[in-house]
Order: C-alpha cells, then sequence, then structure tokens
C-alpha cells in the first residue's frame, strides 16, 4: 500500500480547495450544493463556477482528499445525474490543518494590531 | 424555462465539448447539470440582464479553464505512454536511430544551405548589394557606371592577385585585389585603423595599399605604428595607408580571398597587373563588378539595361549594328552572399538534396509506421478494454500519436547528436577546402535545433497517424474474446502494412536512384577523360620571378629555360610554362576577338544571330611549346607552338575546336585571322576541347597564345 502523504505537504490550501473541503467537513454534498454553500459562507464574495468546481473536485480525488459517497437522497429527492463527495480521512486531518495554519495567522495579525477584534471575530 | 433560458443551456452545453473527453466523460453530465440549474435560476431571479451577465461568467470560466484541463489530460497520455515505451526498449531504439538518422541528414544539408545566404564578412547592408556574373574590362565598367546605367554606385577589382612580400628577405605571398578607389565605400566597409581608400580621394599616392586586419595582427601585432610604414611587395615599395575591417576579406571570399589592397591608380612597379595600360585594353577583361542598384530598379531591369549597354559597346567594337540581335545574358548575382547563387537558381542546386532528405525521411518514418502498426496489433486488447470502457476512436487516436510524439523525442535527440557530428567532420573538410582565414560559422544554432524538432514532430504525425488509425478500428465482440493480440486477419494485398512496406521500399528504391545520380555526376565531373587532357601524373606549381625581384629581361629567360631545366631532374619527364595552369581559376583571362576579313564574318555555321564580326567572349591563354605534350593534348589539325624564340610565333594562335566551329564552322581554320587586342593573329592548329577553367562547365572557346608573345608585351 503506497505511503500516504501527510497532511503538511498540501499546506497552504488553494482558496478553492480550502473552501470545498470545509463544505464537505459536516456532509456529503454534491456539486451544486458545494457551489451554494460556499457562496452563502461566503455572502456572494467567493464563486465557484461550474469549470472551476469539477477541475478542483477532480484534482481533490486525484490527490485523495475527498472521495464520491455511495449514500444518496431518497429518489423522489434525487438528480441521477448528481454524484455526491466526502471528505476522506486525509481530507479531514489537511483541512484541521489548514485551520491551524489560518488561526496562527490570525493570532499574528492580530498581536500586531492588523486586524480589529470585532472583525476577526465576527 | 424561457426562451432565453433554453438558448444560453444550449450555448453552454456546446460550448462543455471544448473540454477534453476524459474530464467530460467523468464530470461532463454534472457539471452541465450543475451550469443548468444555475441558469434556471438566475433567469428566474434577475431576468435576461442577469442571464447575460451568468453567460459571461459561465464561458469565461470554461476558457479559462480549459488549458488546464488539455493539460492534465496530455499529462496523463504522458505518463500511459512513458509505461508502454518502457516495455519496448528495443522498438525506441530502433525508431530513435532510423528517424534520427533523416533528421540528422536534412539539417546537414539545411546547414549547408544556410552557409549560402551568409553575408560576406565585413561588407556592410550585403542584401542590397549585386555583383555582375562574368568579368568585364575596366572601359566596361566605365560605361556601367556612368549616370544612364542601373547602378547607383559602382566598384571594380581584379582579384586574386598574387603578392609577394618581402619580410626581412623573406619572400611571402599573399592575395589581393586591385580595385578602383571607390570599393570600400560600395561595400560599405570600414577600417580597423588608419585610412582606406575613398572615392573623393582626388590624389591617391601611387604607392598607397591597405592590408588586412587579418595581416596587420600577423605581421604588425595589431600596432597602430603599422599605419605609414613601407612595405616591400611585388619587390617594389609601397606605404601602408590603411587596415581593413576585422574579417574583410572582400567581396568573395572564398574564390578570391584578399589580404593587401591595391588601387586601379598604383604605378605598374607595384602590381605588374597594370602593365602596358592595361585599364584601357577593352580585350582584358578581368574586373568584377560589386554595386548597388538604383532605387526602385529591380535586379531584372538592371539586367535589361546593362544588356542595352553591353549591345552599344559590342556596336563601338565592331562597327556591326547588334541592337536587335539576341540578348547578351547579362546577369546580375546577389554580391553580399557568400555563394553568390540567385532565388530562382536555388531550387536547381538544392532540389536533389531536398528530394533525398524528403525520401530519407520516407523511409525513416514508414519503418517506424510498420513497428508500430506490429505494436498496436500486439495492444489490440488494451484499445479495445478501453473503447468498451467508453474511449471514443478520438481519444485512441490522441493517446497512439502521444506516444508518437514521445518517440520523436529520442529521435530528435540522436538526430541532433548525429548532426553535431557529421558537422564537425564537415567543418573540417570546409577547413581544408577554403582559405584557413576564412571564418565560416558552420555551427549547428537555435534555428537548426527548431528545424530538427520540428521535422521529428512531422516524422510523428507521419509514422504515427497510419497504426493510430488502424488500431482505433475496434470490433468490440471479436476484441474481447481474443485475448491478448487480435485474431490475424487473413491475408490481404491492400492492406495498411503492405502499404507502408511499399512505401518505404519505394523510397528506399527512389533514394538509391537520386544517390547514384549524384554520385554518378559527381564521379563524372571528375573523371579523367572528361577534362579533355590526360591529368594523371601531371603537377603544377606556380612562381612569379618579376614580383621576386627579377628584372623583366632575366625573368623570362628564366621562365624559358626552366622547363630545360626541370626535364633534367630525376622523375620529371616533361616540363612546360604557361601563364595559368589547366582547372584553375586564378589569372583567368577572357577576350573578344574579331575576325579579321569579311568573308570570315560569314561562317558556314555560327551560332544563331552572330553575323557580326565578333565572336563571344573567349577564353585567352598563354602556353608554351611543350604545353600541349605535357597534357597529352595533340593537335588535330595544323601544329602546335615552336619553341619561344621564334619571333614568327608572337602573331600565331592555336584555337580548341570550339571556337574553330563557331567562327568557321566546318571550313578549314588553319590559315585563317583573328584581331585580337588589335593585333592580327593566324591560326597555326586546332587541339580537342579541353577544360581550361574549373569556373567554366563544357567547353568554352579558347585561343592560346605563345609565350613568346606574352614576353613581347610584358617586357
Amino acid at each position: 500500500m503506497p505511503k500516504q502523504p501527510s497532511p503538511e505537504s498540501f499546506l497552504p490550501l488553494r482558496s478553492n480547495w480550502f473552501h470545498i473541503l470545509l463544505s464537505l467537513s459536516e456532509h456529503d454534498q454534491h456539486g451544486y450544493g458545494i457551489m451554494q454553500d460556499v457562496l452563502e459562507r461566503t455572502e456572494g464574495k467567493v464563486r465557484l463556477w461550474p469549470t472551476t468546481l469539477y477541475g478542483t473536485i477532480k484534482r481533490l480525488i486525484d490527490s485523495e482528499l475527498i472521495e464520491e459517497s455511495d449514500e444518496r437522497p431518497e429518489p423522489e429527492l434525487d438528480d441521477e445525474r448528481r454524484r455526491y463527495y466526502r471528505l476522506t480521512s486525509l481530507g479531514r486531518r489537511v483541512l484541521a490543518a489548514e485551520s491551524h495554519r489560518l488561526e496562527d495567522l490570525v493570532k499574528v495579525l492580530r498581536t500586531k494590531r492588523l486586524v480589529p477584534k470585532k472583525e476577526a471575530t465576527s | 424555462m424561457t426562451r432565453a433560458a433554453g438558448f444560453s443551456i444550449w450555448i453552454y452545453r456546446w460550448l462543455s465539448h471544448a473540454l477534453p473527453e476524459d474530464f467530460l466523460k467523468a464530470y461532463g453530465r454534472e457539471m452541465i447539470a450543475t451550469g443548468e440549474l444555475t441558469i434556471q435560476n438566475i433567469a428566474a431571479r434577475r431576468g435576461v440582464r442577469g442571464l447575460v451577465l451568468l453567460m459571461f461568467h459561465l464561458v469565461f470560466d470554461l476558457v479559462r479553464r480549459l488549458p488546464a484541463e488539455h493539460l492534465s489530460e496530455f499529462t496523463h497520455d504522458l505518463r500511459h505512454g512513458g509505461r508502454v515505451l518502457a516495455n519496448s526498449k528495443g522498438m525506441v531504439l530502433v525508431i530513435a536511430l532510423s528517424t534520427g538518422l533523416a533528421i540528422a541528414v536534412s539539417l546537414g544539408n539545411y546547414n549547408e544551405t544556410k552557409l549560402v545566404f551568409h553575408p560576406v564578412p565585413g561588407v556592410g547592408e550585403p542584401q542590397r548589394l549585386f555583383t555582375v556574373q562574368m568579368p568585364v574590362s575596366y572601359s566596361d565598367f566605365e560605361r556601367y557606371a556612368e549616370p544612364d546605367g542601373p547602378f547607383a554606385e559602382l566598384a571594380a577589382y581584379m582579384g586574386g592577385v598574387p603578392i609577394s612580400v618581402n619580410q626581412q628577405g623573406e619572400i611571402q605571398r599573399l592575395w589581393g585585389h586591385i580595385v578602383t578607389p571607390n570599393y570600400f565605400e560600395v561595400l560599405r566597409s570600414g577600417s580597423a585603423a588608419g585610412r582606406i581608400f575613398q572615392s573623393n580621394e582626388q590624389v591617391l599616392d601611387a604607392t598607397d595599399i591597405v592590408i588586412g586586419e587579418g595581416y596587420w595582427q600577423r605581421r604588425f601585432g595589431g600596432s597602430a605604428n603599422a599605419i605609414g610604414q613601407n612595405l616591400q611587395i611585388n619587390n617594389a615599395s609601397a606605404t601602408i595607408t590603411g587596415v581593413a575591417a576585422k574579417e574583410f576579406l572582400g567581396p568573395s571570399p572564398l574564390t578570391a580571398a584578399a589580404e593587401i589592397w591595391i588601387s586601379t591608380k598604383a604605378s605598374p612597379r607595384l602590381a605588374p597587373e597594370l602593365v602596358s595600360d592595361f585599364l584601357h585594353d577593352s580585350g582584358r577583361r578581368s574586373f568584377q563588378l560589386v554595386g548597388r542598384l538604383k532605387p526602385g530598379i529591380t535586379a531584372s531591369q538592371a539586367e535589361a539595361q546593362l544588356d542595352a549597354i553591353e549591345k552599344q559597346l559590342e556596336q563601338q567594337r565592331t562597327g556591326t549594328n547588334v541592337a536587335a540581335g539576341p540578348a547578351r545574358g547579362i546577369r546580375l548575382l546577389p554580391g553580399g552572399q557568400l555563394f553568390p547563387l540567385r532565388k530562382e537558381d536555388l531550387a536547381t542546386n538544392f532540389a536533389p538534396a531536398v528530394a533525398i532528405d524528403g525520401l530519407l525521411l520516407l523511409v525513416a518514418c514508414a519503418n517506424a509506421g510498420t513497428l508500430l502498426l506490429a505494436r498496436t496489433a500486439a495492444r489490440s486488447r488494451e484499445i479495445t478494454i478501453r473503447v468498451a470502457l467508453g474511449a471514443s476512436r478520438r481519444r485512441i487516436i490522441k493517446q497512439l500519436l502521444t506516444e508518437s510524439f514521445m518517440l520523436a523525442i529520442p529521435a530528435a535527440l540522436v538526430g541532433l547528436a548525429l548532426a553535431l557530428f557529421m558537422n564537425h567532420q564537415s567543418q573540417k573538410v570546409v577547413l581544408n577546402t577554403f582559405p584557413s582565414h576564412v571564418h565560416l560559422d558552420l555551427s549547428i544554432g537555435w534555428s537548426a535545433i527548431a528545424l530538427g524538432f520540428s521535422i521529428s514532430v512531422v516524422s510523428a504525425i507521419l509514422f504515427g497517424i497510419v497504426p493510430a488509425l488502424k488500431a482505433s478500428r475496434v470490433n468490440l465482440v471479436s476484441g474481447l474474446k481474443a485475448g491478448n493480440g487480435r485474431f490475424l486477419p487473413g491475408y490481404r494485398w491492400f492492406s495498411s502494412r503492405n502499404a507502408l512496406v511499399v512505401v518505404q521500399v519505394a523510397s528506399s528504391i527512389c533514394v538509391v536512384i537520386l544517390a547514384g545520380i549524384v554520385a554518378l555526376g559527381f564521379e563524372r565531373a571528375s573523371k579523367i577523360s572528361d577534362f579533355g587532357f590526360e591529368p594523371r601524373n601531371v603537377y603544377s606549381f606556380s612562381i612569379d620571378p618579376l614580383r621576386e625581384g627579377y628584372q623583366p629581361e632575366r625573368a623570362w629567360d628564366f621562365l624559358e629555360s626552366l622547363p630545360g631545366r626541370l626535364q633534367e631532374v630525376p622523375g620529371i619527364t616533361d616540363a612546360s610554362v604557361a601563364l595559368k595552369p589547366p582547372i584553375e581559376n586564378v589569372g583567368f583571362r577572357t577576350v573578344a576577338p574579331r575576325l579579321a576579313s569579311q568573308e570570315d564574318a560569314q561562317p558556314a555555321h555560327v551560332r544563331s544571330g552572330n553575323t557580326n564580326r565578333s565572336l563571344s567572349r573567349v577564353t585567352h591563354e598563354y602556353v608554351d611549346s611543350g604545353y600541349f605534350s605535357v597534357l597529352s593534348v595533340r593537335p588535330l589539325s595544323g601544329r602546335v607552338f615552336t619553341p619561344w624564340r621564334a619571333a614568327e610565333e608572337q602573331t600565331a594562335v592555336v584555337v580548341n575546336e570550339a571556337l574553330a566551329k563557331e567562327a568557321w564552322g566546318s571550313e578549314n581554320p588553319i590559315g585563317r585571322q583573328l584581331e585580337i587586342g588589335g593585333r592580327t593573329c593566324e591560326v597555326i592548329g586546332v587541339v580537342n576541347d579541353f577544360r581550361s577553367s574549373a569556373a567554366l562547365a563544357g567547353s568554352p572557346p579558347v585561343i592560346n597564345s605563345s609565350m613568346s608573345l606574352g614576353r613581347s608585351r610584358r617586357t
């Protein structure tokens, strides 16, 4: 079995990768769901257009950070063209590592008083 | 769904086909569904304006991602191809070697072709420089240079002229040019030190000379003190006024490189070529011309003007109206190229080489194609499975062509390595052929490397396309049942493999035939009997006692006695003296003789339209009585010269068959008279045509005068 790469080897994570991993951190999602989730979470600031979204999903699968999920919703709620994706354990560790990295960065910025507390906590 | 939304979805679906097949297979349906859903949402919420903005974003997103997705698929194909080729090392080696050899030959020819267009070193604006193909007399040059002629600037030079340089008592022979004062100006060539000749120099000292930069470095170590120094050349004292620009060796460095330049205004003591009012002897066509055309005049217009001028000159010389006669065939050649070859002559000169290159490449490609065809037959199960999993024919062809391109890389590398090796070898040959001080850049440059890779890409398409097309035609049922290896089809006459073999064999035969024709051409050119004389055991050397300090009388006495003295040397059976040995271009002279009587102007057989009293340009040689016997040439009629002392021999000439035929047709030429440079001469003998010059193909008309005439004219 090939040795799994360390989570740190993926850092710093590309913005698109981070947003998709974050969207899948709570539950499995299909592509359109990920797109909407990112849009809502970033209040419309980040929008993953379809070709970029699926291009990134392809690379995340190739890097074994996400995988296709077998679980599907009830047929009446499902669209057979959709596929569902979930985080792998490596993906989850990479997301955690990236979160820690960003947290450390924010801490540094706060000590330098470059980020107002209110904005940072909101 | 509105019509606008439906149209937008149709556009989005259509555009998404630009994405690579693997991506579309894996995510295409889902991506299009997401796009459709987004379009429907925006159309419902924001109307047509929102839809237009959305379509802009969707299309921009698609276009932006296209290169990355295609590159991703290509990288995948490369990895797969690498694994496949790693298992077929033998095939890779054979294809790389055979195609590489063809590429190397093409690159070698390309490099030689490039050399043709190499600008003459040290010459400015070389692309605007022209030279007249045949040498002319100085008086003709003066007429060509007149303001009504086609040239804005025109210079003349005589070269290569041998020059004896006395260096502390030791005589060294250098080559030089006798040039008109505007020579350097016309060639846009500057000076490395001192002052070079200028056209506006009203008073040019008769002893002024310019030396080459190479000689300046060798003799004077590049010292500025050389300027103004005296140099003993041709047993006379000359003053160095300047040093020519670095690498400048004159406009014809391969055939007549110069390291010393003497002005046409120089004293005949400095340049014995100028003796006996040489410049005003219209029969002595010894000057090469280089010039720049007037703005707006094309080379063909200039040739027509020069032709008219040439006819005027001929009319003045012969007193016959030749205006309506045939063109004199004056040709302008590119004067700023190392090889003065016209563009329209390129095809004739390089067609055989290009044809051989193309055929060799075809043979190599057919060979590689046959190997790949066999290889793809062995991979039929792999290809069938890929097709069964949904790969299209286009996808299979793309994959196989990628493998062919991967094969092209080692082929290009082998080709470049072989080309570098061949180049190294040919440099040695070139250095032995041309004067060592002519710097010829034969190195393989970036353009050759780019060409090598381009040829290899074309080869990859050529040898990869047939196997790829063949392999992509898969029958799923039989292919999957067949196990590892396709059922071999029954023998068919018109199979792609047979076609490739036919191409291979046919191209090979063509290469052999073409190579044979070229080789026979070379052999014919160098064949002993084709010289028209017996060159076996004939050796020649040149001496010039006049330039080495002998007084004229003593020099001629020495030359007269030389054959007899040489014959006393053991091993030498026969010897003779001539102003120029055969098959030698240096010292090549032409004259325009006239037939001495009106009756002779109406020969039984002359070339079409030649009803005037003047013959075409004729090579003029000075030879002694033993010259023909040394070359084993016997007179066909009449006799050859008797020893020098005979005064009557001064008006005797021996002509070759070509001249006799042109002047008098089938009539007997013995006793006929010719007027050469104002002197009436009588034909005493006719010899067969033999090659007197390497520059002229075939058998040009030749007049041989006795050395005794040379003596009388030069002393």
